[in-house]
């Protein structure tokens, strides 16, 4: 990598190198993985208490909802994964954690371990990172090679 | 970075490189940033904590004897590792202190609260350990105190 700093122990340097390209990968699968859970939860799960919880929240139509928002979780967590379509999966995460933010955990105040809005906050960072550098090396859109 | 795909739409691509510098530079911040007030709470009391001699207690009832001890180095890896993480400054180091913490963590949460976060179960603290390995793995990067002194770990 260009102009980074001199290593106080250079034998670590080569370490670094053979591990930096697992590192987005971890954090895509992690961050994409776990959203899919969620929404397979939703999707393959409880519809019905999903929509319910939606109207409780001021969606009307909650069924609606829960399909859009269980679906939406289910595909793009999936495709952030495993990098396909990163920044096209990137994208409508970012804006359904920004939206669930804004409707629900905000009256949480900021603790996660109270539903607050520290971990969706801290999750949109992470995919606000692949949105902007995409699947990196190690993902489908890499072995396709190409992507948006 | 060599470039490992043909992008679809070529003009956007001068905005993901114009973009790209920021993206992990706030990752860091935003890690750091996010440790800084759990850290607080457990050392000064702030927002709500339970100040150090209510954290010593808590972490002996949750069974990291002395609380004291853990309690505190816990507090001191949020608290100032969050800080030197959102400057960048000793990057590595506090990435890797605050990795073995969260191995912890990650145990602790997936112990009493299963997966799903908003049952306070793990999931939080799985992706806090694995964007600390990031930086375990990657050091400050741009826009860090790191890079401007020109020396790391």
């Amino acid at each position: 990598m260009p102009n980074s700093p001199k290593l106080l122990i250079p034998a670590f340097g080569r370490l670094y190198a053979i591990f930096a390209p697992i590192t987005e990968p971890l954090m895509r699968l992690m961050a994409g993985g776990s959203l899919a859970f969620h929404g397979y939860q939703i999707v393959f799960g409880n519809i019905e208490g999903a929509a319910r919880f939606f109207e409780s929240v001021g969606f009307d139509d909650g069924l609606m909802w829960a399909w859009i928002v269980g679906i939406l979780q289910f595909v793009c967590g999936i495709l952030l994964a495993i990098g396909l379509f990163t920044r096209v999966a990137a994208g409508p995460i970012i804006v359904f954690l920004i939206v669930a933010i804004v409707t629900y955990h905000w009256e949480f105040g900021y603790n996660w371990e109270s539903r607050g809005i520290e971990y969706p906050l801290f999750w949109a960072i992470v995919v606000l990172h692949f949105l902007v550098h995409g699947g990196g090396p190690w993902s489908l859109d890499a072995k396709i090679g190409r992507e948006i | 970075m060599a470039a490992y795909t043909r992008p679809y739409i070529p003009a956007l691509v001068p905005y993901y490189e114009k973009c790209k510098p920021f993206a992990l530079t706030l990752l860091r911040v935003g890690l750091g940033a996010i440790l800084i007030p759990h850290g607080a709470q457990k050392l000064f009391g702030l927002f709500g904590g339970a100040g150090i001699s209510g954290n010593a207690a808590l972490f002996d009832r949750l069974g990291y004897a002395p609380g004291m001890l853990w309690g505190t180095v816990v507090g001191c890896i949020e608290f100032f590792g969050g800080l030197l993480l959102v400057l960048g400054l000793f990057t590595r180091p506090v990435a890797l202190a605050l990795t073995i913490f969260m191995i912890f963590g990650v145990h602790f949460t997936g112990k009493s609260g299963g997966f799903f976060w908003l049952n306070r179960g793990a999931e939080f603290s799985i992706l806090i350990l694995l964007c600390a390995i990031v930086f375990l793995i990657r050091g400050g990067g741009e826009y860090s105190l790191d890079r401007k002194l020109g020396r790391e770990v």
